[in-house]
């Protein structure tokens, strides 16, 4: 069931990635499925470990510190783009394209 | 324990729901920074809290970015003082919850027997996560200069307590 819920908090995020039209709610997505599954990780290293797996929390340190890598890259992107074009908008940032 | 971690997932999801679907950004903010706050006292809950340190740090960065931008147009408050007032108010009542989230994570390390402390408190992967994070916000004016300087000595503190937590345990 935690598992279930751990699922759907991904779903949730990969929601945000796919449908949102804002680069901002993007990247919030992208941090959501990324807590979703640093937060699994913990999960089954404390239900298998008896208390808590030190290497489930070490690969879960180094995940997060990924995790605050790509959000912080992403946000300072989207606002160089936003400074740039005025916009947070992907579909108006598809227009630069053309 | 599993019906507290029920509880507290279902928590996280309806405030990630509500971060990706409210129109108001800062009311996203606000949902985001409550689902954060979910996560890290889960995973205080799992007996992980030295992964709850980043989580902290980043937390802390959005709600100095709460604190500090609560009121800025590009927020779409309804109304620029309005906005500037609960944007304080919701990032000064953040502030303490995660100081008091912060002080029983530290305090409670000994008694959970986390992963080694002194690997995680001389960790220099969290140090530089943690220092590329605050300069990366600080290099493109995300996060301003007293926001920067508020979470280095937080996140100094944070390595102290867990310095101490490891020598007591």
């Amino acid at each position: 069931m935690v598992y279930g819920l751990c699922f759907g908090l991904f779903l949730v995020g990969l929601y945000g990635v796919l449908v949102k039209r804002s680069l901002l709610k993007i990247i919030l997505g992208l941090a959501i499925m990324e807590a979703a599954a640093i937060l699994f990780i913990v999960m089954l290293g404390y239900n298998a470990g008896g208390g808590g797996d030190p290497i489930a929390r070490e690969l879960a340190l180094v995940a997060f510190l990924a995790a605050g890598a790509v959000v912080a890259t992403a946000a300072t992107l989207a606002r160089r783009l936003r400074a740039r074009h005025g916009s947070y908008d992907i579909e108006d940032l598809n227009r630069f394209k053309e | 324990m599993a019906g507290l971690m029920l509880v507290l997932i279902a928590v996280a999801i309806a405030a990630a729901i509500a971060a990706l679907e409210v129109r108001n950004l800062f009311t996203s903010f606000v949902a985001a920074a409550v689902g954060g706050l979910a996560l890290i006292v889960a995973l205080f809950v799992m007996r992980a809290p030295g992964v709850a340190v980043l989580p902290i740090i980043v937390a802390g960065a959005l709600v100095w970015m709460l604190l500090k931008a609560g009121a800025r147009s590009d927020l779409k408050t309804t109304s620029a003082g309005r906005g500037d007032l609960a944007g304080q108010v919701v990032g000064l009542a953040l502030v303490v919850i995660l100081l008091v989230l912060s002080v029983g994570v530290f305090s409670e390390m000994p008694k959970l027997g986390d992963a080694p402390f002194a690997s995680i408190a001389d960790s220099p992967a969290a140090a530089y996560g943690s220092a590329s994070f605050l300069a990366v916000l600080f290099s493109y004016r995300i996060l301003d200069a007293l926001g920067v300087a508020a979470l280095i000595v937080g996140a100094i503190l944070a390595w102290l307590a867990i310095r101490a937590a490891g020598e007591r345990s």
